[in-house]
């Protein structure tokens, strides 16, 4: 019979890479690593996908030109400010217009009202970022029903800006986020943000992210509870499941069942999960 | 900036290899490459949120967890990588070779700690392999820390009991762990 003690050396001993000096990787490996991601950053900055969280903060490639010879630097400097002026500045564009339209209706939770503001390429970019696919299908209108069971309250009380470095089309509106798991945890608001890019009058890419980690509230404690408390409803209410690509599932059985537990969720997560 | 882009290349050349590691004891190895990249492309997003010294590489675990997690979620890869996880306890070797070189007492632990709850073993591993405290455990899984707490202590219990008696087992069954008599 072994120790508590002793187990904890023993789980220390299975580590599979003890030594992650002993690992076998070339020094010129990890710069090419490196160069290799930082292009890609750099690719992603200037295409679909925003790098910044705010104006000003985080890098932005006109910043570089501050250390341009002497004879630029005036005419830097007057780029900067114009650009940084219509970034912090309130948008009034219809594509601004547009993008909050679409923050009222989910601050609401009212998926009607979006329903001709976001076209369908928009919409699967959306509902893949809460893993919905061809696969494994959802809605817009499913995934915010299922986030009024959980009384989820999106806040978007600083507009929303044009994203740096775009044409304009693209916009960022950063929000505070709570629901009943994260105020049966004691958590101050979540904050997070979404990016979207409007296109002829409609959302054509939309995508949250969730501060800090980009994950949903609790959604891994609250998952793994109801594997053990609720395993014969388990399926019925989420996807795969191998916790590595759980899911809700949005259908009218899940649904109620998603309904019926969650005050047994929230009593669960109030105790310290 | 050109500050910001000296010290993420600082944050990178020094993390690099334990996150590697970090993906090494979780994921099979064809799978590391990807998985370490993409944590640092979140982190060069989320840069300005990286803390200062020696907090960065719990930070970047917390990363590499959501990486696990939320990134591979609902893609095609992530149903491959789900599949061939399954019914592993702690990223068992899957080599014939590799089988061998690992002794009983670990191949006991990995049995045992197939008994716990994931979330339970992931403390556990963050614990004991990664070793952060508690309070960085808490943070990466979005636990409080008194939660963390408990289920470590928890956990531990339950992994020295399961252990013990499979090693019961085991004593009083040596031929059939082995192979049988054949």
């Amino acid at each position: 019979m072994i120790t508590e003690e002793q187990m904890r050396s023993l789980f220390a001993e299975a580590n599979p890479v003890p030594d992650p000096d002993a690992l076998d990787l070339d020094e010129h490996d990890i710069s090419v690593s490196l160069a290799t991601l930082e292009r890609q950053s750099s690719d992603r900055a200037g295409a679909d996908e925003t790098i910044d969280d705010a104006p000003g903060i985080g890098r932005q490639p006109w910043l570089k030109w501050v250390a341009a010879p002497a004879t630029l630097v005036v005419v830097v400097v007057i780029a900067v400010l114009i650009q940084r002026a219509g970034d912090q500045a309130p948008a009034t564009s219809a594509e601004q217009t547009i993008a909050e339209e679409f923050t009222a209706s989910l601050e609401r939770l009212d998926a009607e009202a979006v329903s001709g503001i976001v076209g369908s390429a928009g919409a699967s970019s959306y509902l893949s970022n809460f893993g919905y696919d061809e696969n494994n299908p959802g809605s817009i209108a499913g995934l915010w029903e299922w986030w009024a069971i959980h009384d989820m309250k999106f806040t978007f009380d600083r507009g929303c800006r044009k994203t740096p470095g775009q044409d304009g089309r693209d916009l960022t509106c950063d929000f505070r986020l709570e629901n009943d798991w994260t105020r049966a945890l004691g958590q101050t608001e979540m904050l997070g943000r979404i990016e979207m890019r409007v296109v002829g009058g409609q959302i054509v890419s939309l995508r949250s992210y969730f501060r800090p980690f980009d994950d949903f509230p609790a959604w891994d404690s609250v998952v793994q509870w109801l594997k053990y408390t609720h395993p014969e409803e388990f399926g019925t209410m989420v996807v795969n499941g191998n916790g590595l690509a759980d899911t809700a599932k949005l259908t009218p059985e899940s649904m109620a069942l998603w309904r019926g537990y969650e005050p047994q969720i929230v009593d669960y997560l109030s105790k310290g999960s | 900036m050109p500050d910001d882009d000296t010290r993420f290349a600082r944050v990178y050349r020094t993390h690099y290899k334990s996150v590697c590691a970090y993906f090494f004891r979780r994921l099979p190895s064809d799978l590391v490459d990807d998985a370490v990249a993409e944590t640092f492309l979140v982190a060069w997003r989320k840069f300005e949120q990286m803390p200062e010294g020696g907090e960065a590489l719990a930070w970047l675990y917390g990363i590499g967890h959501r990486v696990l997690l939320h990134q591979w979620r609902g893609s095609r890869r992530s149903h491959r990588l789900g599949r061939r996880l399954e019914g592993l306890g702690l990223n068992a070797p899957q080599l014939p070779e590799e089988i061998v070189l690992v002794g009983e007492e670990s191949r006991l632990v990995r049995q045992a700690a197939s008994s716990l709850k994931e979330t339970d073993r992931e403390i556990l591993r963050l614990t004991l392999w990664e070793d952060l405290s508690h309070a960085e455990v808490a943070a990466i899984l979005g636990l409080s820390v008194e939660a963390v707490r408990q289920r470590y202590s928890r956990a531990m219990a339950k992994l020295t009991r399961e252990f013990n008696r499979l090693d019961t087992t085991r004593s009083r069954y040596p031929a059939a762990q082995e192979g049988g008599v054949r």
